[in-house]
């Protein structure tokens, strides 16, 4: 190109940055791609290993003892309970947490504590949860029970479902609200009538990220609701759940339970996945 | 238009207004209930595991002994292993989670963006016992097979290499379960640093551009430095996340108390440690178990309260 | 070519016949904070009428404007000093009923504000909240509100589609419509028209001149010429204080205070 050794400065010096360059955005996309390639041999795996296992007998049978056959049921009934009595927990005192922060405790001292908590909570590891609730529910009864499985999976979603309700409150313009109260409303009722149910998809979204991280946790259940070979509603006895179970089988010597703890992983990804997928289409919806 | 006479009607309080104080306390006592919780699992912890602790006094950070029998139990080995295993995570997953938030940011064409962003959150939302069970049944067979055999066999008797190699060839030791932990954190981080890199201001990177700086040298030199607090505070977090990891890691690791001799071999981790153990254990045994839970949390709080105090410092997170 | 020298310091104020007046303010200090942001600032509201406040940015018009109905109550640290006379009676009084005064005066935001329900619940708010109506009571107080603030016709056939799903001005009109159905005496406007587009302006202000024949109006604006357009009275406002209050067009033609001049000749602000 004429003029081109006029434009560049110091050619030598450019082709070697440029170079650099060049290895920094290959850098790039491989890590990309390992990730890409990662997720996509385990679900690979998943589906390879778990798919044939898949057929109406797991949700019509009840985990088998070692070596004979069965299927899930008792163990997706159990998940699905504990799963809905945590999420209920959550959503009362995350709900009115976020919105007592929001709300009411604005920016003072206490506020600030209760965020640090909140936070501290909210990435804890979950198998400490699990030890606090043992020593807190099931030691002093004596025994492992399904509300107490609750309670553990219940303490590691309020902190998400209190985050999200705080940030989507706080996003409602102040003009909102002060229209409430101008119209002479009690704050409680603006806030339920109004900012509640301006915020809704924020705070459903909230729920669901908080079910999300829920229903695939294993560690907290072990020392709560240990699980239950047979099918059982009863809550205040041991629960049959997804992850424990996945957790015995997987490392069975027979190959039928090692098929049904990869079901079960198949059940427990899809769950969490189609919870991620619909919080992210609500997000995308625009407000009406 | 005809006036509308104006009401002098004598009008009630509106219906709900004598609620306001309860509704209040209930929503602060919701809020205080976290507290109440964070407290007791605290005392929980500490008043559980008091008995392993003062029994075994210092020791019990220093001493591998973890034997049941004899009831006598030293935490150094789960405590190494938890470290190790989770800064090795970290310390593989930062650049990989560094490399793909910066495709996204600045390489990706437009169509690919999208997808990808979504594949990677996808991985973030694969329950850890599927890492786990992955890592058992494939990425472990596959490693031993691959990798650990075959330096193995070509390590020559006394050679440095054959130290690091050392340990059984089952793909369960530290360094598998490391690359898993890795695997996990992986999309976390990689998502909170792609977010941080949008929170640059345009005219900052245009500015940069438009100097000529290639786009290396852009994320390098003035990207990275705008975010450098907050990217630290989410490298924290995502070693706050790796060290209670416990599913991912109680299949691989080999589970054996003592330190491991090198990458490949078994080791423990103090999450994978109390997984196996609790609900076998009675008496001390259970209080050096829960005694580990302690140390786990505070390591953990000691972690998470620095990285919210640098994700603090830069914007309201 | 130069006026002669006026004292800057300067103020007036029209006198009225109480009367006249609807709802004053009586030296009225208002602090956030340490920080005083209106010094004794005494305000007649014309009944019947528009009374407009204007200013640069930072006198003190929407302070003053949130004074009047004590919306200010709702953050701490912020506090009035005075006395603000409704009817003669002072609403500063602590005692007094705060969701009873907001029935009998109401405001009207900046941007608009549409409740997340319909279009009907919307309006029917306010009744729900305090007047024991019967279902064909509210329905007959809505529409008369939704004719008042000119957005009958545009949504009588859809008083079920939600509030957000009308335009910007349209929005505004029907927080209008809300704040109306209570029946309110006097209707505070905090720069109601600022997000709107020209054509909704005028619609706007087309339904001030219809309402005020029957409410005390005070409205703060940032556009002179909205001012000159709408109101009756209007008080300019500098730094917290008020410098000159007077009829409109006295105001605006043939103002007393030499900063008052200064400002609606456009010298600063």
């Amino acid at each position: 190109m004429p003029g081109s050794a006029t434009l560049v400065r110091n050619p030598g010096r450019s082709a070697r940055r440029k170079l650099v360059n060049g290895v920094f955005v290959f850098f790039c996309g491989v890590a990309t791609l390992v990730a890409l390639i990662a997720l996509a041999a385990i679900l690979v795996s998943l589906v390879g290993q778990g798919v044939g296992g898949l057929d109406a007998n797991i949700f019509k049978l009840s985990t088998p003892a070692p070596g004979s056959v069965g299927g899930l049921a008792n163990a997706i009934v159990g998940s699905i309970m504990l799963c809905a009595l945590a999420m209920l927990i959550a959503l009362v005192i995350g709900i009115l947490a976020g919105t007592w922060l929001a709300e009411y405790g604005g920016d003072g001292w206490y506020a600030r504590i209760i965020r640090f908590v909140n936070d501290v909570l909210l990435s804890a590891p979950s198998i400490l949860i699990g030890l606090f609730v043992y020593v807190l529910l099931v030691a002093p009864f004596h025994g492992f029970s399904g509300y107490a499985g609750a309670v553990a999976l219940g303490i590691i979603a309020i902190p998400v479902v209190t985050r999200t309700t705080e940030d989507v409150l706080k996003l409602q313009p102040t003009a909102l609200r002060e229209s409430g109260i101008a119209l002479g409303a009690p704050v409680w009722t603006t806030i339920r009538k109004i900012l509640w149910k301006a915020s809704l998809g924020g705070i459903v979204t909230g729920g669901l990220l908080a079910f999300a991280r829920i229903s695939g946790e294993t560690a907290p259940l072990l020392f709560t609701a240990l699980n239950n070979q047979f099918f059982s509603w009863d809550m205040s006895r041991p629960m049959a759940n997804l992850p424990v179970v996945i957790f015995n089988f997987a490392l069975s010597a027979y190959d039928d339970s090692r098929r049904l703890a990869w079901v079960g992983a198949i059940l427990i990804t899809a769950a969490v996945l189609a919870a991620q997928i619909i919080a992210r289409i609500l997000i995308r919806e625009p407000r009406r | 238009m005809t006036s509308i006479p104006i009401d002098s009607a004598i009008r009630k309080p509106p219906k709900g207004a004598a609620l306001d104080p309860v509704f209040r306390f209930l929503c602060l006592a919701a809020a205080t209930a976290l507290l109440a919780t964070l407290s007791g699992v605290i005392v929980a912890l500490a008043i559980g595991g008091w008995p392993a602790l003062a029994k075994f006094g210092l020791g019990f950070f220093t001493s591998t002994t973890w034997n049941p029998v004899t009831d006598i139990y030293g935490a150094e080995g789960p405590i190494v292993g938890t470290l190790v295993t989770s800064v090795l995570a970290l310390a593989l997953a930062l650049p990989v989670a560094f490399g793909i938030a910066v495709f996204l940011v600045e390489f990706a064409p437009r169509a690919v963006r999208q997808p990808v962003a979504i594949a990677v959150q996808l991985l973030a939302g694969v329950p850890s016992i599927v890492y786990g069970m992955w890592g058992l049944f494939v990425f472990a067979p596959a490693f031993a097979k691959y990798v650990q055999l075959p330096l193995m066999m070509n390590a020559e008797p006394g050679s440095l290499l054959e130290k690091l190699t050392m340990g059984v060839p089952n793909g369960a030791n530290i360094l598998t379960a490391s690359i898993i932990l890795a695997i996990m954190i992986l999309p976390y981080m990689a998502a909170v640093l792609r977010e941080l890199f949008l929170t640059v201001p345009p005219q900052l990177r245009e500015s940069a551009y438009g100097i000529g700086a290639t786009p290396l040298e852009v994320t390098w030199q003035v990207l990275l430095p705008y975010i450098r607090r907050s990217a630290i505070g989410a490298v924290m977090l995502g070693l706050g996340r790796a060290l209670g990891e416990t599913m991912a890691v109680t299949f691989i690791i080999g589970n054996s108390h003592n330190l491991p001799k090198s990458l490949f071999d078994s080791g423990s981790t103090i999450a994978s440690t109390i997984a196996n153990e609790f609900n076998e254990a009675s008496g001390l045994h259970q209080s050096a178990l829960i005694a580990l839970g302690l140390i786990l949390f505070l390591i953990t709080f000691a972690v998470l309260a620095s990285a919210r105090l640098l994700l603090s410092q830069q914007r309201a997170v | 070519m130069n006026a002669p020298t006026r004292d800057p310091l300067e103020t007036y104020s029209a006198p009225l016949p109480p009367s006249a007046v609807k709802l004053e303010t009586k030296n009225l200090d208002f602090f956030y904070g340490k920080n005083q942001a209106l010094m004794g600032v005494s305000l007649p509201a014309i009944k019947n009428g528009v009374t407009a406040l204007i200013g640069p940015s930072g006198c003190g018009k929407s302070t003053l404007l949130r004074a009047m109905n004590r919306i200010y109550a709702l953050y701490p640290g912020q506090r009035a000093k005075g006395e603000i006379l409704l009817d003669g009676e002072n609403i500063l009084d602590p005692s007094l009923d705060l969701s009873l005064l907001r029935t009998r005066i109401g405001m009207v935001f900046q941007k608009p504000t549409p409740f997340p329900m319909s279009i009907y619940d919307n309006v029917a708010f306010g009744l729900k909240l305090h007047e024991g109506m019967n279902a064909k009571q509210m329905r007959e107080r809505v529409e008369e509100s939704l004719r008042r603030a000119a957005l009958w016709d545009e949504v009588k056939d859809k008083l079920n589609a939600s509030g957000l799903s009308l335009s910007g001005g349209q929005q505004q009109r029907l927080c209008v419509a809300r704040t109306i159905a209570v029946k309110p005496e006097v209707l505070l406007l905090d720069e109601p028209a600022s997000a709107l587009d020209p054509i909704s302006t005028a619609k706007l202000e087309e339904t001030i001149e219809q309402l005020k024949s029957d409410y005390t109006i005070v409205i703060v604006t940032h556009n002179l010429q909205q001012a000159a357009r709408i109101s009756d009275y209007t008080g300019f406002m500098y730094l917290g204080r008020l410098i000159e209050f007077a009829p409109t067009s006295e105001l605006f033609t043939n103002p007393h205070a030499a900063r008052t001049q200064d400002y609606v000749t456009g010298r600063f602000g």
